[in-house]
């Protein structure tokens, strides 16, 4: 695993666990935010390392790291023929954490109510560290079901987060 | 797909999976409610509540729970994500930001 990403995954788990009383609702959102960043990071370091190279000079390896999308990353890892993904269980898997990564920090970046759960924000039920702390687990797990991926799968992977569609690219 | 055509249905199954992943001995209750996510697409939110924090799975288990009822989901033509969280007695709620209006 990256260290980079490992090291966002502890500074989230920082966040999380700070402070003995209540926590801090802005530390529990930066956390959820870092955990689904380190996820997303983490597939541009695959596409970038496995279609360039660590080796290769910036000017070729930061183009490619910077061409993920969000929303194509997500469409990638969770589009399905019938039930099961087409690069198979461990993207399936990647896939259901990114979306539930994905969506917390929408709520935890932009949304001022108290949960991301409509109906639990309308009962005033607030977010919690264990809710914080299981999403980051969550990217945890994600993280190692890529590094898991054997070279073909994470080659054929990081092909479709840069390549796009072509009736994508005419939009 | 058809959502929310058969949601009594879909929430049936959803309740299937969960009691019978986790164990009913350890949960409380399962609430399963339908709406859009924060990114706008037609989701169920479950939560499942604890008797004991302790029981709380790990985060393989959580996707593999999340995984199966996509699958059920599907089964019954509907493609609604099921967002997954859980809750405990001690989980500690974060504080109350809002101003005093």
């Amino acid at each position: 695993m990256w260290k980079f990403v490992s090291d966002q995954l502890d500074n989230a788990e920082l966040l999380a666990t700070t402070g003995s009383t209540r926590p801090r609702q802005a530390a529990l959102r930066r956390a959820v935010s870092t955990a689904y960043y380190a996820l997303f990071q983490a597939l541009c370091e695959l596409a970038a390392s496995q279609l360039v190279g660590w080796k290769q000079p910036w000017e070729a390896f930061t183009p490619i790291y910077r061409s993920l999308d969000h929303g194509h990353a997500r469409t990638v890892l969770t589009e399905t023929r019938g039930k099961r993904h087409a690069l198979g269980e461990a993207v399936e898997k990647v896939g259901i954490a990114f979306r539930e990564l994905q969506d917390a920090r929408e709520w935890a970046d932009y949304n001022p109510e108290p949960h991301p759960d409509p109906e639990k924000a309308l009962a005033d039920v607030r977010f919690s560290r264990q809710d914080a702390l299981e999403l980051i687990q969550i990217a945890r797990q994600a993280l190692l079901s890529l590094d898991a991926l054997d070279d073909h799968a994470k080659l054929r992977l990081a092909t479709l987060l840069v390549a796009r569609r072509r009736k994508e690219t005419r939009r | 797909m058809q959502n929310a055509v058969k949601s009594d249905e879909a929430e049936r199954a959803i309740r299937t999976v969960i009691y019978d992943r986790v164990g009913k001995s350890v949960v409380d209750s399962v609430s399963v409610t339908s709406s859009d996510d924060a990114i706008g697409e037609p989701s169920f939110f479950v939560t499942v509540y604890l008797k004991n924090g302790r029981d709380r799975p790990k985060a393989e288990k959580t996707i593999e729970m999340i995984k199966a009822m996509r699958d059920a989901l599907f089964d019954l033509d509907d493609d609604r994500f099921p967002h997954l969280s859980f809750r405990a007695p001690e989980d500690e709620e974060s504080e109350d930001t809002r101003p005093e209006r």
